[in-house]
Formats: structure tokens, C-alpha cells, sequence
């Protein structure tokens, strides 16, 4: 039961927290809304026994990313004169009525479909620890791992080619 | 679940190889900038890179006749993986040898930037040999962002960070469809392999759940958005401009093929159950796709945004084909849609990298080439250029004897022997319309005299060596066309 | 145990207001967090499948798209410093030398 109360009270912290994200006009706002969003759906992680996964989503989106969000926003000096607002009233009543629409295809898709999947016999010990999820990335998952190590190259290289200093 | 760690690393060495040369460019970007050398790093890196490539093809070609998986099963090497694989190599050779002219102008990144280039095939090349959603997910996410990062390379020009933006900012909001696609595909079916995905699609009772379409629709949404399908095109004419022009060309040919590879792996292995659920959107968006690429490029009078435009078109005529496909055929080799898809993909890079490096043989360092009024008079000033770009021109709207024609032939058959005449209607109408934007740049090279006097033009062997050979495979596939068709034929024997 | 249902539909309300942020904003920096707000909630839809399903394979694809998530954000928001430094502006609109 508490389980109940405490996902309904961060699962609306969240939605709120998102919809704020996406509609205040100042980006430094924003962030700290969506920084408030990720937090709220760490907890859910933990509710959900994904342990490790909940520590990850602290530490690198809330602690990472959206500390990486905040400091281009300082380092670019978005004063209110620059800052964008919305466009149209035309293109935000579209986007309106395409969230209702493709809401309500989602609703109706989990609705008709049976949603039971095999877990019967409860989960196993250490589910979702940083173990089991050690375990697995080194052995079946070890070929993303190893692709995954490019990736990130591929961002340090990208981030230095672009916004590093001019070297003539 | 095995847990063992028998992984045959060989089946990766191609990719290795590929990796290592990217990190030796990287290096090589270390080196001389400590020594501040002119053109130094540019032409070395060209040179380490076009080896890697050639050494990463050797290899590859050595895996012909290999059938095996690993890792789990997340990674299969067959023909299939083996004719895209050797296709991506041709095409980001392409890149190089149209790079090395406009590489001076790169500031102290050079090295990086062929790194990157070679980056972004080594994650095309783990696309088509992926045999799961998840490294297909990542490769594709690999290639994306060496290639944004490549698109905005020309930091101090405002329309190249203009087109990286808009091209980043797209194709990020696409791979959030894909990934939340991919998590309904799994919560629907339990896993993401291919094989698996097909086993569990195939035995579900009473038809496909909400949760399954739902997922085939967000990764649909997520490809088509990769290949530039409309209507979700509307980034390709400003990145395609925007920008340096030999990246454009790898663009066109290199990332639109590994987008219709793995949409063609992923279509005929893992979705295959749910054929009846994406053949009739392939038609549709097959149509829509073919209008808009072909009435958008009647009214451009940028050659490079034209070309833009002509690859929105080209992604209708494919669609034409994996409309075409027939889910039931017992020998993918018999299904005709699936050998047009491999012979197109591989004569429109030939035509595409023909085309831009024309455009960038004929642009000056003080006057890029880009409308249509300043090839005029070409055709008298440099003969050969202009003969190659008519050629090319010919060939893309499909005009026999080159390439493109036997390959819109190949793909309008497939279609009719499917039973969709309207469907081969529209694309043969559309492929009359493209006729008259194609020519007109020939006219415009024949038939008009320029009004200022065309400058001389430096020799350049590397852009005019990838000129010639796409010239030649364009008219020598178009008239003997039968050893890339038995290539194709052993590939998609492998499919399915 | 919390209802699959209910963790679907969360996660969908957070996949739309981030589709709906990027469609209708033309803040460059906020239509960015927008997909990241796309990101997590597909990692939700992961994490629940996981739980309900009793295997971990799904949480380690949630791994991987957060790191991929990092990954993307160091490229984008390089990408928006050189636009910045060009053009002295983060509104999509104001981006008009290609015909957009």
C-alpha cells in the first residue's frame, strides 16, 4: 500500500515537474524543473527495484546532463531579450490537439493488451543491484559495452572539433 | 542464457581495423599541431584514412562466404552485412577522396575530421551486422553523431552550424521514437533480437497486441525519419546544403543506405510477422515520399539543394520497393523488391558521388559552385567535367543505358509483379517529372553561354579519380549489371 | 506491486509533453531537454518491463540509453555553443540562412 501512495505522489511530482520543464519561458527554470522530474522518477526506480539503475539516473542525468544543460545556459549568458518564446498560437493549439490524439492511442494500445508477463514467482534476490547488472554487462552484454566506449569517444572528439578553442 | 566467453573475435576485425585507424587519425591530429604544419595533417590523413578503408575492404571481401554470429547473438556477419558493409567502405572512400581538396580549409581538425568520417562508417557497418535492436540502436547512434558532428565541421561558417543544429535537433527527437519503440517491441515480446522478436510476433494469439504496433509504429517513425521519408524529410534540403559538400555526398549515399539496410534487416527478420500491418504504410509514404522529393526539386535553383531534394525522391523509389515486398516468398532471393533495393542502393551511390564531386571539381575556392546559372557554358569550358555530370544527370532520371535506369526498371517490375500497378503508375510518372529538373542542369551546361568567362580549374587527382570510377560503374553496371545482381542474390539469400 | 498499466501511462504522459515541448517551443536549449524528457520516459517503460517481466535485460537497455543520452547531450549542446557563437541567438526562428 505505501508503495501505492509513494508512486501516485512522485508520479505526479513528475508530470508537473515536466510540464513546468517544457513551458516556463526561462531555460535555467527548465532545467531545474526537469532536474525535479528525474529525481522524482529515480524514486520510481527504486520502487521498482532497479536499485543501481535509480543511482545512475541521480548521479548522471540530474548530476551530469543537467548540470551540463545549466552551465551552456550560464556560459551562453541567455539574457530574457534573446530567450525564445513559443511559437505561434496556431502551431501550439496543433501541438495540443497531436498530444490528445497520440495520448489517447497509447491508452487505448495498453488497454487492449493484456499486460501479464511471465513473473510469477516474484523476483529474484539481488534484482537490480549493482551486481546482477555488473554480471550481465560483461557477459551478454559486452558487445554494446564495447560500442558504447566508441560512442563516447565519438562525443569527447565531437564536443572538442566543435566548441573547442581555435587552434590556427 | 550461455555464459560463455567463446567470442570469435574474428568475425570483428574489419571493424577493429576501423577503430584502430580512427584512432591513429586522432593521434595524428596530436602530433601536428604541437609541429603547427600547414597542409600537412590534412594530406596524411587522408592518406592514413583511405588505407584504413582499404585494409577494413580487404577484410571485409575476405568474409564473403562467412555465415556465423557471436557474441551472444548480437552480432551476425552474412552477405548481407558483407554487401552493405563493402558498400559503406565505397562510399566513405567517396568521402575521403572528395574531402582532400576542401581538407586545407579545416583549421587544425583534420585529423579529427577524417576520424570521425571513419567513425561513422565503423557504426553503419555495426548497424547492418547487428542482429538486435540494441546494437543496432547504438550503432545508428554512433554514425548519427560522428556525422552531426561532421555536418557542423566548418565551425566559422554560420550555415554549416545552421545545418548541424537542425540535423542534431531532428534526428535526436527521431531516435527518442526509436528507443521508445524499441521498449514496447521488448515489453511486448520479451526481447530484442531479431530471430526472437519474429518467434514471439509470429505466435501470438488473436492478432498483434496494442503494445506490438505501437511499437512497430515509434520504430518505423524512428528509421523513416533516418532515410528521410515524408513526412519526415524536412531536415534533408537545409543539412543537405548547409553542409561542406563532400560530407553532403556521404550523407546521401553512405547514411541513407545503412537507414534502408537495416530497415530492410529489420523489416524481413524481425517484423516480418507484422507484414501486413507495414506493407500498406510502405505504399503510402512510397507515394507521399516520390511528390514531395520530385515537385520540391523543380523549384531549386541550388544544384546542391536540387540534389537535396532528388534524394527525398530516390527514398520514394525505394519505399516503392519495400512496398513490393513479398512476405510469403519461400526464397528471398525470388522476392524481386529485395534485389532492387541492393542493386539501387549501390548505383545510387555511384551517381550521387559523381554528381556533388562535380560540383566540387567545378567550385573555386572564391566561388563555390552552386546554381544553376553558373554552369552555364560548361559544357564548352570543361568538356570532360560536364560530359561526366550529364552522364550522372542521365543516370538519375533514369535514362538508359546507365544504372539508373535498370534500377528504377528493377523496382517498378518488382512492383507490378506484386500487383501494384498504381503504385509502378505514380513512381514511372514521377520519374517523367524528375527528367526535366535532371536536364535542365545539362541544358543549362550545353546550351546557354555563361555570361562572365569560367575560370581555369586546378587539376585534382583524388576528387577527379572518384569522378572517373563512379562514371564508369555508373555506365558499366547499366549495360552489364549481372555480377553486382549475383552479389545481391547471394545477399539476400541470407535475409530472412 | 504498482500496475504496469499505471507505469505505461506515466511514462506515455511524459513521452507526449516531451513531443509536445519540441513541437511547440522554440527555444533551441528547451526543445533539447524535451527530448531528454523523451529519453526517460522510454527508460521508464524499460524499467517497468523489467520489473514486471522479472528479467534484467531490460534495465540493461536503460543503461545504455542513459549513457547514450550523455553521450548525445555533449554533442548537442557543443553543436548550440558554435550556432551561439555565430549568430548570438538560441531561437529557432532567427536560424534563416537555409530556408528551413
Amino acid at each position: 500500500m505505501a508503495e501505492q501512495i509513494l508512486f501516485y505522489l512522485f508520479a505526479v511530482i513528475a508530470i508537473i515537474s515536466a510540464l513546468s520543464a517544457v513551458t516556463r519561458k526561462n531555460p535555467v527554470v527548465s532545467a531545474v524543473w526537469l532536474v525535479s522530474c528525474m529525481c522524482s522518477l529515480a524514486v520510481i526506480y527504486v520502487l521498482l527495484e532497479a536499485y543501481f539503475l535509480a543511482a545512475v539516473q541521480v548521479i548522471v542525468y540530474a548530476g551530469a546532463v543537467l548540470m551540463l544543460f545549466v552551465f551552456v545556459i550560464m556560459l551562453l549568458n541567455l539574457r530574457t531579450g534573446i530567450i525564445g518564446q513559443f511559437r505561434n498560437l496556431g502551431l501550439k493549439f496543433m501541438g495540443l490537439v497531436l498530444t490528445v490524439i497520440i495520448l489517447r492511442q497509447f491508452y487505448t494500445a495498453f488497454k487492449g493488451t493484456s499486460l501479464i508477463l511471465g513473473n510469477a514467482g516474484g523476483l529474484e534476490p539481488g534484482f537490480g543491484e549493482a551486481r546482477a547488472v555488473g554480471e550481465l554487462l560483461f557477459t551478454r552484454y559486452v558487445y554494446p559495452l564495447e560500442l558504447i566506449s566508441i560512442l563516447l569517444l565519438v562525443a569527447i572528439v565531437g564536443a572538442l572539433v566543435l566548441a573547442g578553442k581555435e587552434s590556427s | 542464457m550461455s555464459n560463455s566467453f567463446e567470442i570469435n573475435w574474428n568475425l570483428l576485425l574489419p571493424e577493429i581495423v576501423l577503430v584502430t585507424a580512427a584512432l591513429f587519425l586522432l593521434l595524428l591530429g596530436v602530433i601536428y599541431r604541437v609541429r603547427a604544419g600547414g597542409t600537412g595533417p590534412a594530406l596524411a590523413g587522408a592518406v592514413l584514412s583511405l588505407a584504413g578503408l582499404v585494409v577494413c575492404a580487404f577484410m571485409t571481401l575476405a568474409q564473403w562466404d562467412t555465415v556465423s554470429g557471436t557474441f551472444h547473438g548480437m552480432l551476425r556477419i552474412d552477405p548481407f552485412a558483407t554487401y552493405f558493409n563493402l558498400l559503406f567502405l565505397a562510399g566513405a572512400a567517396a568521402g575521403v577522396l572528395l574531402s582532400v581538396r576542401e581538407a586545407g580549409s579545416l583549421r587544425g581538425v583534420a585529423g579529427e575530421y577524417y576520424a570521425l568520417l571513419v567513425i561513422a562508417t565503423f557504426g553503419m557497418m555495426v548497424m547492418v551486422s547487428a542482429a538486435d535492436l540494441l546494437v543496432v540502436f547504438i550503432g545508428l547512434e554512433t554514425m548519427s553523431l560522428a556525422v552531426y558532428i561532421l555536418v557542423g565541421s566548418r565551425r566559422e561558417k554560420a550555415e554549416s552550424n545552421e545545418a548541424a543544429l537542425k540535423y542534431f535537433l531532428i534526428g535526436a527527437f527521431a531516435s527518442g521514437f526509436l528507443i521508445y519503440g524499441i521498449a514496447f517491441l521488448f515489453g511486448a515480446t520479451g526481447t530484442t533480437q531479431f530471430r526472437g522478436l519474429a518467434e514471439r510476433l509470429a505466435t501470438t494469439d488473436g492478432g498483434p497486441s496494442g503494445l506490438q504496433l505501437l511499437g512497430l509504429g515509434l520504430v518505423l517513425i524512428g528509421f523513416l525519419f533516418k532515410v528521410a521519408a515524408v513526412p519526415f524529410h524536412m531536415w534533408v534540403p537545409d543539412a543537405y546544403e548547409g553542409a561542406p559538400t563532400p560530407i553532403t555526398a556521404y550523407m546521401a549515399v553512405a547514411v541513407k543506405a545503412a537507414g534502408f539496410a537495416v530497415l530492410l534487416r529489420l523489416l524481413n527478420v524481425g517484423l516480418l510477422p507484422l507484414a501486413s500491418y507495414w506493407l500498406p504504410v510502405m505504399w503510402t509514404l512510397a507515394v507521399a515520399t516520390m511528390l514531395v522529393g520530385n515537385l520540391g526539386a523543380i523549384f531549386q535553383s541550388s544544384i546542391k539543394r536540387m540534389l537535396a531534394y532528388s534524394s527525398i525522391a530516390h527514398a520514394g523509389y525505394l519505399l516503392v520497393a519495400l512496398a513490393s515486398i513479398n512476405p510469403l516468398a519461400a526464397n528471398p532471393a525470388d522476392d524481386r523488391a529485395l534485389l532492387a533495393v541492393l542493386y539501387y542502393l549501390a548505383i545510387y551511390t555511384l551517381m550521387n558521388v559523381g554528381a556533388f564531386g562535380v560540383l566540387i571539381y567545378m567550385g573555386t575556392a572564391g566561388r563555390p559552385m552552386d546554381t544553376l546559372e553558373q554552369v552555364r557554358g560548361a559544357g564548352f569550358r570543361y568538356p570532360l567535367l560536364a560530359a561526366a555530370m550529364a552522364v550522372f544527370m542521365f543516370s538519375l532520371s533514369g535514362i538508359p543505358p546507365t544504372g539508373g535506369f535498370l534500377a528504377k526498371f528493377y523496382v517498378f517490375s518488382a512492383a507490378i509483379d506484386r500487383g501494384l500497378i498504381s503504385l509502378a503508375i505514380i513512381g514511372v510518372l514521377n520519374s517523367a517529372v524528375s527528367v526535366y529538373y535532371y536536364l535542365r542542369v545539362v541544358v543549362q551546361m550545353y546550351m546557354r553561354e555563361s555570361e562572365e568567362p569560367l575560370p581555369a580549374l586546378s587539376f585534382s587527382l583524388p576528387v577527379a579519380l572518384a569522378i572517373l570510377l563512379s562514371a564508369w560503374g555508373v555506365l558499366q553496371l547499366g549495360i552489364l549489371p549481372s555480377c553486382l545482381l549475383d552479389a545481391a542474390g547471394r545477399a539476400v539469400q541470407f535475409l530472412r | 506491486m504498482i500496475s504496469l498499466h499505471q507505469l505505461l501511462l506515466l511514462s506515455a504522459v511524459l513521452f507526449v509533453i516531451g513531443i509536445a515541448g519540441f513541437i511547440t517551443r522554440r527555444n533551441i536549449i528547451i526543445m533539447f531537454m524535451s527530448v531528454e524528457l523523451m529519453l526517460n520516459a522510454a527508460n521508464l517503460a524499460l524499467i517497468s518491463f523489467a520489473n514486471h517481466s522479472g528479467s534484467m535485460d531490460a534495465q540493461l537497455i536503460a543503461l545504455f540509453v542513459m549513457a547514450l543520452a550523455a553521450a548525445e547531450v555533449a554533442v548537442g549542446l557543443a553543436i548550440i555553443i558554435t550556432v551561439f557563437r555565430n549568430k548570438q541567438t538560441v531561437n529557432v526562428d532567427e536560424l534563416n540562412i537555409l530556408k528551413w
